[in-house]
């Protein structure tokens, strides 16, 4: 009867297709969105969970009358995978209530030891976002494992750390958190960097306003950087682990590199030579994204305390990935 | 001394809080709910989305999560309480609360105990938002719509199950796939009740207007030597072949209550297979719900549209009406 129907011209090729390796809240989150977005044509699940990657897909795909993403694959194996223009890599022991994110290190190096040689085996001219925690280290993990160029490794870093910055401060002013700009740097976790000094509403820059930001802090502000650091455990502590907010913002990073769009967004890069930094560490700073991965990185003026925040937490990260058996 | 806010920011209309004119009401937060809250959140049909659950950790959390991607976002207000007045004047309630499915459970088996939880959600809905329109999607949902109907006092018009949409849209793919074009671009209804004794109107299916059946006579039947019929079933397998495979469901029903609430909130007017009150229907003498196409707009199912359905399938609906009501009538305190 297909026959009967339809007088078939030509096949299709794929042009964005992006691989999403482990489906647990984190990567499902990542790829509802994804899809939500229409910013892929071809999007493919990969995880060492079998069924449930069948499972996970399978659900997808029985919404496909509601999107418009015309391939959702289960993959078998890595071969599956191949020709992906973006690979999201999500999988990783998960933080435990209360584990903080450097703990996770070793067990998550062991996973991507079998996660990255295949993806760059299929795909090696993709571009690698990282999103599984500690992010700055498994980033440079990713980076040392793949032998890819550095402008094509990135990390979600603090891109949603900012997100979150930027939606508290919103709460705080009562105005969008879009119309709130500000970015939080360095590294993802405990020892972020908000760059108060830049942080504005049109253009109008806070600190301007209230010298004492920092210091004194009447108004409370220095509170909304302890939340934005304490946001992901207690989110964890509440429902058991987070998932919307960083795939929404996975998403967001997604899009940019995709459409090229050259957007700027704080995340996880090679930093050495910039702000002092001598080691080869990856950590956030604003950077434009579009197809080729890291385009440039923003020389965003620092204070003192700022960069040498950033050198203190270059120096951390180091001392531990010195010691990692890659 | 004036606080960076005052400093920044120069008042100039007295904005006092307003009435919010699409909020949605999501009633629990597993999977399912935080699905079909995120699929309304991602396609911007609320001005306000409220949740609720008795899990008050669980909820906050939620809450905290969705509320940290507003960036990314353009629904403003989250809210959740465990308490029902964050509710309060909603236009679309979506009541996915209730005991799960377990793997081999089929969706009758559910029912009491989903009864007890809806004894105690839907008044408390209704009291807050006395205007709305219900969507039910916990299962067994033909009957459960039917309890919301009851408990509720609503209209019929506004009292919705999500029914067969999801069928259909399984079907539509399954089907779509098979010819090699899009789901959207493939037409097909199941009909009747959700689940084991859906109806597939195989008369109806089409592509660009193209009956299947003309090409193929024997299309869905077990004449069939292209076996189509086997898609129909591969449709009512879905649910249990997922759970067994990743332990619930919830992207394609979280999808599927979005496209519902997209025609509701803004007033479309488009045709969904959603179960609707269909006593006086193809001779059915029971009040019970079906899945039927039913044109939704804003009031909630302003019409139901008549379609012709063969001998077999109007006797399938029949029975499944019996099968419903064999269990409605025993249903205590309803």
């Amino acid at each position: 009867m297909v026959s009967k129907l339809i007088t078939f011209h030509f096949t299709e090729y794929k042009r964005s297709k992006v691989t999403i390796v482990g489906v647990g809240q984190v990567g499902m989150a990542c790829a509802i969105s994804i899809l939500q977005s229409n910013i892929a044509d071809d999007v493919t699940l990969i995880d060492v969970m079998e069924e449930k990657v069948k499972g996970e897909v399978m659900d997808l795909q029985h919404g496909s009358l509601f999107l418009k993403t015309s391939k959702i694959t289960a993959a078998k194996d890595y071969s599956d995978t191949a020709n992906s223009r973006l690979c999201i890599i999500t999988a990783g022991v998960r933080q435990k209530e209360g584990e903080s994110r450097l703990n996770l290190v070793q067990r998550n190096v062991e996973v991507f030891k079998n996660i990255i040689p295949n993806l760059t085996k299929y795909s090696p001219n993709s571009i690698l976002l990282v999103v599984s925690n500690p992010v700055d280290i498994l980033t440079y993990v990713a980076w040392k494992l793949s032998g890819f160029p550095s402008h094509r490794v990135l990390g979600s870093g603090t891109n949603l750390d900012s997100a979150r910055f930027r939606f508290l401060m919103g709460e705080k002013l009562k105005i969008n958190s879009t119309s709130v700009h500000g970015y939080i740097i360095g590294e993802h976790g405990d020892s972020s960097v908000p760059v108060w000094s830049g942080a504005n509403v049109a253009g109008v820059n806070l600190q301007s306003i209230n010298p004492e930001m920092e210091q004194q802090d009447p108004d409370g502000w220095k509170e909304i950087h302890k939340k934005v650091v304490d946001s992901a455990y207690e989110v964890i502590k509440l429902k058991g682990y987070t998932s919307w907010a960083i795939g929404l913002s996975v998403s967001s990073l997604t899009q940019s590199i995709l459409k090229n769009l050259r957007t700027v967004n704080p995340v996880s890069t090679l930093v050495k030579d910039m702000h002092g930094i001598t080691e080869n560490v990856f950590l956030s700073l604003p950077c434009i994204l579009g197809s080729p991965g890291v385009c440039g990185v923003l020389r965003q003026p620092l204070q003192q305390r700022e960069s040498e925040q950033l050198r203190k937490s270059a120096a951390t990260l180091w001392s531990i990935q010195k010691d990692l058996k890659l | 001394m004036a606080s960076v806010h005052e400093k920044l920011i120069s008042p100039v209309a007295d904005c006092a809080p307003e009435q919010p004119r699409n909020k949605v009401t999501v009633v629990g937060v597993g999977q399912v709910g935080m699905a079909c809250a995120f699929s309304i959140l991602s396609g911007n049909y609320a001005d306000e989305l409220a949740l609720v659950d008795v899990l008050e950790d669980k909820l906050e959390g939620e809450m905290m999560d969705l509320l940290h991607g507003s960036v990314f976002l353009k629904t403003r207000k989250i809210v959740a309480n465990k308490d029902y007045s964050v509710t309060a004047n909603s236009r679309i309630v979506v009541v996915t609360a209730g005991a799960r499915q377990q793997e081999g459970e089929s969706r009758l088996n559910l029912v009491q105990r989903n009864v007890n939880i809806f004894k105690h959600i839907i008044p408390q809905i209704v009291k807050y938002s006395p205007n709305c329109v219900l969507i039910v999607v916990s299962n067994p949902v033909d009957i459960l719509t039917y309890i919301t109907w009851k408990l509720s006092g609503l209209p019929k018009h506004r009292v919705i199950g999500s029914g067969c949409n999801l069928d259909s849209a399984r079907f539509r793919y399954m089907m779509a796939e098979k010819l090699g074009i899009h789901a959207s671009s493939f037409h097909g209804w199941i009909l009747g009740e959700h689940g084991d004794s859906s109806v597939p109107v195989w008369s109806g299916a089409n592509v660009a207007g193209v009956c299947l059946k003309s090409l193929n006579p024997n299309v869905g039947t077990d004449k069939d030597q292209e076996n189509w019929k086997d898609v129909h079933k591969q449709v009512v397998d879905s649910a249990y072949k997922i759970i067994e495979l990743k332990g619930y469901t919830n992207w394609a029903i979280g999808l599927s209550v979005a496209d519902i609430i997209e025609s509701l909130v803004k007033n479309l007017g488009r045709v969904h297979p959603v179960s609707t009150m269909v006593k006086n229907k193809y001779g059915i003498n029971e009040e019970v719900f079906l899945s039927l196409p039913c044109v939704l707009n804003s009031c909630g199912v302003a019409s139901v549209i008549n379609v012709t359905l063969a001998d077999d399938e109007v006797a399938k609906l029949r029975k499944s009406a019996e099968t419903l009501w064999n269990i409605q009538k025993d249903l205590k305190d309803v």
